[in-house]
């Protein structure tokens, strides 16, 4: 009677989980991500200028519960436009005690009184300015070869932080509508998971389109890792 | 005009208390920006953390000095 239980030696030679993607099939994501640092600066998208609203595989980026292994993919804020009608409006504001030569509503206040008036509203200025600035400059969507984390400060003393695995996505939608969003190429990306997983919203950001492909090829990357046995 | 009373009050030495209670509170806020900014470069290191801590200085220090003209200027 045959031995069932001996192993066929042609299974010693097959071929592992490693050798079943092909090279080939590796999204261009991926592909980017193992290029050393010189090639990278050469990528489109890839910008050394800290108020970039869009920056493909940053330099030097390193965010609170950031993973030591974890590579950040892409770097988001809204698009600089979005600022002009804070900026406007601090203009505006600049030239406002011009009016106080029209309207001298302030006049019967000693010169002293008028004059510290004035400098606490210039001083006044600089803080909205400044906190309009910070709320731009610190609210970004990072995107890692993991997961996306939304950094979002509402203002000075309220913080949200929301991330989502590559893994829960489920759905990516992109909008971009209106002659200006047409015109300066930025709009909306809303990215929803799955089960009790808080949704991420990215709003106002350059290139939602190139956001949404590198998030497929991130989602695909993920598939490869689980073919692979490379899951982290 | 620097007669009016109120009660044995000045009205500007009542406006001046106003003023100085008011920069004492935005000298507490910009503490908290300050604190603030520290906290958010922090959270994110991204470039610009050096810069925007001076400013945040820079901030809190022209509204300390907002505060000390009022008391002695007013």
């Amino acid at each position: 009677m045959p031995d069932i239980f001996i192993n066929d030696p042609k299974s010693a030679h097959t071929p592992g989980p490693q050798q079943l993607v092909n090279q080939e099939q590796y999204p261009q994501v991926s592909l980017d991500m193992k290029l050393p640092n010189e090639k990278k600066h050469e990528l489109y998208g890839h910008t050394h200028n800290p108020l970039a609203a869009y920056c493909y595989v940053p330099d030097h980026l390193n965010f609170e519960t950031q993973d030591k292994k974890e590579k950040v993919v892409l770097l988001l804020r809204r698009h600089p436009i979005t600022n002009l009608p804070w900026i406007i409006f601090v203009i505006l504001m600049l030239f406002a005690p011009l009016l106080l030569i029209v309207f001298p509503v302030t006049a019967f206040l000693p010169a002293r009184f008028q004059l510290i008036s004035i400098m606490a509203w210039y001083v006044f200025v600089f803080t909205y300015a400044f906190e309009n600035f910070l709320v731009w400059f610190f609210n970004v969507n990072i995107i890692t070869d993991e997961r996306i984390v939304d950094i979002d400060f509402h203002n000075f003393v309220y913080k949200e932080v929301t991330d989502a695995e590559l893994d829960n996505i489920e759905d990516v939608t992109y909008t971009m509508g209106g002659p200006i969003r047409t015109m300066f190429n930025y709009g909306n990306v809303f990215v929803q998971t799955a089960g009790e997983a808080q949704n991420i919203e990215m709003l106002g950001i350059p290139k939602p389109d190139r956001v949404a492909k590198i998030l497929q090829e991130l989602r695909q990357e993920e598939e490869i890792e689980r073919i692979e046995g490379r899951i982290r | 005009m620097n007669d009016l009373g109120l009660a044995g009050l000045s009205v500007f030495g009542v406006l001046k208390f106003g003023f100085v209670l008011v920069f004492a509170l935005y000298v507490v806020f910009a503490i908290v920006v300050v604190r603030q900014v520290n906290l958010m470069g922090e959270t994110l290191k991204i470039g610009l953390d050096k810069i925007l801590r001076v400013v945040s200085l820079l901030h809190f220090a022209l509204v300390a000095t907002l505060f000390l003209l009022a008391l002695v200027v007013l």
